[in-house]
């Protein structure tokens, strides 16, 4: 097999042609694609990281307010549970006086009845007993008067 | 000179006239004038007023101290 000079260069320079032709035609393009690619993933790891995080962050915002609003519930509870209480406390109070106060004006205004009623019945009582002794003694004969004076005399004479 | 005037519903005996007027005597003196009076209103009894100080017997007037008593 004869190797000759001039098809040894040929070859070398057709190789040398092919890897310029492939270099530029294929190789930087390839090369070009990759790279976009590459920054495309790592754009996209860095958004999806930056979502991840923006997440966690929301997650944790949402758990503080939860805790807030929980704590801030059971205070206003608290708060309203006390005030329940208290206004309970002032109107069992309220109550309580206004009864008293009706009690202690029922007995008085039924002592006052009680008062008039004895009132009434002692005039009338005395009426009564004025009237039949008026009666009684109007009818008596001059000689009764007469007993009846000496009877009174007895005890007068004695004061004069 | 004491005023008595006695008050009655019937005229008095004498034996009572006397005796008040003998009783008077003995406290007061015996310058005595005696008025009798009759008044059906006093009921029953008699009255004895002797200056300004009067001596109830009466009935009205033990019926007005019944009455007061009881309407205390």
């Amino acid at each position: 097999m004869d190797i000759q000079l001039s098809q040894i260069i040929f070859q070398i320079i057709n190789f040398g042609v092919v890897i310029g032709v492939l270099t530029f035609l294929l190789y930087k393009p390839v090369q070009k694609m990759l790279r976009e690619r590459s920054e495309r993933i790592e754009e996209a790891q860095k958004a999806a990281e930056a979502t991840i995080a923006e997440k966690r962050n929301i997650d944790e915002m949402i758990k503080k307010t939860i805790k807030k609003a929980e704590g801030d519930a059971a205070s206003l509870i608290e708060e309203a549970t006390q005030v329940a209480a208290q206004r309970k406390k002032q109107l069992l109070t309220e109550a309580k006086a206004a009864v008293e106060a009706e009690v202690t004006k029922m007995r008085q205004d039924w002592e006052d009845d009680k008062s008039a009623m004895l009132d009434d019945i002692k005039r009338e009582f005395s009426s009564a007993v004025f009237t039949t002794v008026e009666k009684v003694v109007g009818s008596v004969d001059k000689k009764t008067h007469q007993q009846l004076v000496d009877a009174e005399l007895k005890a007068l004479l004695k004061r004069i | 000179m004491t005023r008595v005037v006695i008050t009655s519903v019937v005229e008095l005996s004498k034996a009572q006239h006397d005796s008040i007027v003998a009783a008077v005597a003995a406290k007061y003196g015996k310058d005595v004038d005696v008025t009798t009076e009759i008044d059906p209103s006093i009921i029953g009894g008699v009255q004895i007023r002797i200056g300004a100080t009067l001596y109830d017997g009466s009935v009205a007037g033990k019926l007005t101290q019944l009455k007061n008593s009881v309407t205390a």
